[in-house]
């Protein structure tokens, strides 16, 4: 950069107003600027911008209904984030707990009705252990919202787009059903908790970034 | 009191305000919500270009906050982790946009005409040397193409250094540079058409 006939570019400019050009550089775009009005004029243009830009607001209060929402995501995210955040034994350990309360009951349903079981051959007795029931329904209510929102959307992705979904959203159930079984036999397994609430929360994020998307994508 | 006494008695602050939202204080959550959520949602607003994404954008944000909030051990201030926190997550929503949208954000995409001489101004044109007016800046932003824009917004409106939009946005520091450079002269344009 020198001579001083060709008009610097823009870049030069925007480069010798941050004090990055070379020294020889320098030289030269100061040379061109004391000959060209034009430049000069493209120089003010520059610094204004940037001092306006300085000078724009650092803060901009938003609507009161980002809050509102905000709290309502919370308020569905608080029961599983407070067993992830906390890893609170305590948590688990009552849900633990309320899992033997579940199986000692099953034990004294069992030896309690044992021999009608055996009269009536009935199919075997599915109890869930609490901690199972606990984590389901604290992902229930926001996973049967998001599928409510998706299937109204569901006519405006593609069918490619809809495929991988439904492809996604069926691993993630495989691995809370193997999640959920694992726990069915381990309830007051800890890790498997933590597992089994990652993968509710994969699908929440999956359905929640599903339903923001575009149409036709 | 000395600036470093007035720091760190900020940094105890926000520690023990910290720790009572990890804890499950509401009331401690949403006074952090209103300390940051201005300037959140600001750099939100200025680096997607929309109000609807950037109040979208300001809720994920503070999710974030809540969830990983235990995670903040005071090293830095609580704003630096916040604001942190956003850009990237604005940068990856501008990303995925951008994927969307089939427009990849590369270096060739950053240099397309930027190496021509720049137009020359009509001769007597305005030589109005008033601050801009913020509200047709703030239009004239959300105009630029999200790269552009997000490196403009960080730098000339946030006062971030070069080195950090590189390690924040993952492109090499002279692509930033390309990417201010460009979203100035798209900005003296539209300003000055």
């Amino acid at each position: 950069m020198t001579e001083t006939l060709q008009h610097p570019t823009t870049e030069t400019l925007s480069a010798y107003l941050d004090g990055e050009l070379a020294p020889a550089d320098v030289a030269g775009v100061e040379r061109h600027l004391s000959d060209c009005g034009t430049c000069r004029e493209q120089m003010r243009r520059l610094r204004l911008l940037v001092a306006s830009a300085g000078a724009l607001p650092h803060a901009i209060q938003p609507p009161a209904e980002v809050w509102t929402r905000l709290h309502r995501r919370l308020d569905r995210r608080r029961a599983p984030g407070a067993l992830r955040a906390a890893r609170s034994w305590r948590t688990v350990g009552w849900l633990a707990a309320a899992a033997v309360l579940v199986l000692a009951g099953t034990t004294f349903l069992d030896s309690a009705g044992g021999r009608s079981r055996k009269i009536m051959a009935d199919p075997p007795m599915v109890v869930r252990p609490a901690v199972l029931v606990a984590v389901d329904r604290n992902y229930a209510p926001t996973l049967d919202e998001l599928r409510r929102t998706l299937a109204t959307q569901r006519d405006a992705l593609s069918p490619s787009t809809v495929r991988v979904l439904e492809h996604s959203i069926a691993l993630i159930d495989s691995a809370i059903a193997e999640a959920s079984a694992a726990l069915a036999s381990d309830p007051a397994n800890a890790a498997l908790v933590e597992i089994l609430s990652a993968q509710y929360e994969r699908k929440v994020d999956l359905l929640q970034r599903a339903t923001k998307l575009s149409p036709s994508i | 009191m000395s600036a470093g006494l007035v720091v760190a008695a900020d940094r105890e602050r926000e520690l023990a305000l910290a720790r009572q939202a990890v804890a499950g204080d509401e009331r401690a959550f949403a006074r952090l919500y209103d300390e940051h959520a201005g300037r959140v949602f600001a750099l939100c607003l200025r680096m997607s270009g929309s109000r609807e994404l950037a109040g979208e954008l300001t809720q994920d944000v503070f999710v974030h906050v809540w969830e990983r909030l235990a995670s903040w051990r005071g090293e830095s201030a609580l704003s630096s982790w916040i604001y942190r926190l956003t850009v990237n997550l604005v940068l990856s929503n501008v990303r995925a946009d951008t994927r969307r949208r089939k427009h990849e954000m590369t270096d060739a995409d950053l240099v397309d005409d930027d190496d021509e001489p720049m137009t020359n101004p009509a001769p007597g044109a305005s030589a109005d040397s008033r601050i801009h007016d913020a509200m047709d800046l703030e239009a004239a932003i959300a105009s630029l193409p999200p790269g552009a824009r997000a490196v403009f917004v960080l730098h000339d409106v946030e006062g971030y250094q070069h080195g950090d939009i590189a390690a924040m946005t993952g492109t090499a520091e002279g692509t930033c540079r390309a990417q201010l450079h460009r979203a100035r002269k798209l900005l003296i344009e539209a300003l000055n058409r």
